[in-house]
């Protein structure tokens, strides 16, 4: 008995991966979006892929914000008024 | 001596040595001979459940997964079935109740299919964070949940099989420990009991190594 094993679908000769489209993505009539929803959507695969990238750039961008912020000092503070 | 509750996971034997983890390959003492020309039952038995196995997976297999997936994932399958169920016996130690094992298992395997998904195809990685038809206003929201589920995977496939494997063995420590000091009607209802659990562990440790490498297989799918 052998054990039934999928039919060799890549070459191993050079470690060179066949790499394949996953399945959906072209039922996607993609001349239905104009203007921004044509980069940025959740139906395409660019356009979740732009989603996704986009929103990664968001959070780096202000955790960088968050980091250059100038932390407030205490030479900043000012003194209490003197009689 | 038992000093705690956990201290039947604590892997060590005399002399400093921890000779527990040799459990690590009692699998391989199951492991069917070919020698023969007509195969034995256990190697019969054997094929026919690589092939359910194989069966459930092809579905979640996806079409350019690489043909040696099959392979890799009924040697896991076997290793956490033997490991889950040989600990059921007594003095028998059982080497995936320990987070060191079953996270030796699932990162190694998470990492290199992240490394491969974003180093060769890193657009369908970043679309995968987005599911098809998502609303706009949860797009957002929804790659910052499928990024946290994505980094946590590897932590839940091991402390799944880890926390169940615990579990059953600590209940049925419990049930025992309470048998020394008891009447003879409580100790009768505590072995019944006993053997429903062992009954019910031994089903677990085979669902538990299934659900691993059902979830192991998905992962790749999504990567391949």
């Amino acid at each position: 008995m052998s054990i039934a094993l999928r039919p060799r679908q890549i070459s191993f000769n050079k470690c060179d991966f066949t790499v394949t489209r996953m399945a959906g993505h072209s039922a996607v009539d993609e001349a239905k979006f104009t203007g921004l929803a044509r980069y940025f959507n959740g139906e395409t695969r660019r356009g979740r892929a732009n989603v996704a990238g986009a929103t990664y750039a968001g959070i780096a961008l202000v955790a960088a914000y968050f980091m250059m912020r100038k932390k407030p000092s205490k030479m900043d503070a000012v003194p209490p008024a003197t009689k | 001596m038992m000093s705690g509750l956990f201290s039947i996971f604590d892997p060590s034997t005399g002399f400093g040595l921890s000779l527990n983890w040799i459990a690590l390959l009692i699998g391989l003492c199951f492991l069917p001979l070919s020698f023969w020309v007509l195969p034995t039952r256990w190697m019969v038995s054997w094929s026919m459940i690589n092939k359910t196995v194989l069966k459930e997976l092809s579905s979640l297999f996806s079409s350019s997964s690489p043909s040696g997936m099959s392979v890799l994932v009924l040697g896991l399958f076997w290793f956490i079935i033997f490991s889950n169920f040989l600990g059921l016996f007594p003095y028998v130690f059982t080497s995936t109740a320990h987070i060191l094992v079953t996270l030796s298992l699932a990162f190694p395997m998470w990492m290199g299919f992240m490394l491969f998904g974003w180093l060769t195809r890193p657009i369908d990685m970043l679309a995968h964070l987005v599911p098809e038809g998502t609303p706009t206003i949860l797009m957002m929201f929804m790659v910052c949940i499928e990024t946290i589920s994505n980094l946590i995977r590897p932590i839940t496939l091991s402390v799944r099989l880890a926390a169940n494997m615990i579990a059953g063995h600590l209940l049925l420590t419990l049930l025992g420990s309470q048998g020394v000091s008891a009447s003879m009607v409580i100790l009768t209802l505590i072995l019944v009991t006993q053997f429903f659990l062992l009954l019910l562990e031994a089903a677990v440790a085979v669902i538990q190594s299934y659900v691993f490498v059902v979830l192991t297989t998905l992962y790749s799918a999504e990567v391949y």
